[in-house]
């Protein structure tokens, strides 16, 4: 696979290519991750006060 | 998605098996596997600029809210697609060329190309308020494309020691200068890391859209909570 001379020049670049990108994929779901959980917090307590209303009146 | 994830990974794993297998050249021997990383990336560090910028043309002529999100999450996505583009070519350059970095034209416009990346990230960063920040940036990016063309014909215009195209030219796409042993790494790469940008760049503006979401209720929370506190002080 990664073999001869400048076996340690093509190894380097494909792993940073590696890292890089699956930093990059992680930051993205995870951001997305997070806003959804955020946005269905925000549901909840909307159907919360809302049951909450109901019940006061 | 679920399928544009599947065929991503499966075109990754074949376009990585295909590298590993391809025969070294005679003269970079097995340097020349660096291509199928550093000629997508810089490829894709160019195409992601042309993307932003034509979500700018669309943000500051139509005003359409998808444009802003769109040119907004591309930055970062770009940016490390440029940078892994600098970094490969150095790393290759050093057998090569005897040197990591030189400054010829093609790898001064694709640095001046990174700078213009940092640029758009501070400016979206900068601003409190999406709606200017998405006016400042387009007008960068706008500006900055200029850039583009640059990096293309650097090497026709100037004497660089960076090499012309091998295949991507109007005169090479019928007779590439590459061997036909490395066409199908080169490809599935190319196809690869392309489906991966839109992959991420889909994900990145779902999670713009839903953070703009979640700060559009928080205002209105804030705002509900002001006139309550309002109200109640007027009964008192």
């Amino acid at each position: 696979m990664f073999d001869g001379k400048y076996a340690g020049y093509t190894f380097s670049c494909y792993a940073i290519v590696a890292v890089v990108m699956v930093v990059l994929t992680v930051w993205i779901v995870l951001d997305e991750r997070r806003q959804q959980k955020l946005l269905d917090e925000f549901q909840a307590q909307k159907k919360r006060k809302a049951e909450g209303g109901e019940v006061a009146s | 998605m679920p399928w544009l994830t599947a065929l991503t990974v499966a075109l990754l794993s074949l376009g990585l098996y295909f590298s590993m297998t391809v025969p070294d050249d005679y003269q970079q021997m097995g340097t020349v596997k660096i291509m199928f990383v550093h000629v997508p990336m810089s490829i894709l560090a160019m195409g992601a600029y042309a993307m932003i910028a034509i979500s700018s043309i669309g943000s500051l002529v139509w005003r359409h809210p998808l444009a802003d999100v769109s040119a907004k999450v591309m930055v970062p996505i770009g940016m490390a697609f440029c940078f892994l583009a600098l970094v490969t070519g150095s790393i290759w350059g050093r057998p090569m060329w005897g040197t990591y970095w030189v400054w010829d034209a093609r790898l001064t416009s694709m640095l001046i190309l990174l700078f213009l990346y940092m640029g758009l990230f501070a400016i979206w960063q900068a601003f409190e308020e999406p709606s200017r920040a998405g006016r400042a940036a387009a007008i960068l990016a706008l500006v900055g494309s200029i850039n583009l063309p640059i990096i293309k014909y650097s090497v026709i215009w100037w004497n660089t020691l960076h090499q012309t195209a091998s295949v991507l030219d109007a005169a090479k796409i019928t007779k590439p200068a590459l061997d036909k042993a490395y066409l199908p790494a080169f490809f599935t790469m190319l196809i690869a890391f392309s489906l991966l940008l839109v992959l991420l760049h889909m994900k990145a503006m779902r999670a713009e859209i839903l953070r703009r979401r979640v700060q559009a209720r928080r205002m209105r929370q804030v705002e509900q909570a002001g006139s309550s506190a309002t109200a109640h002080m007027v009964t008192n």
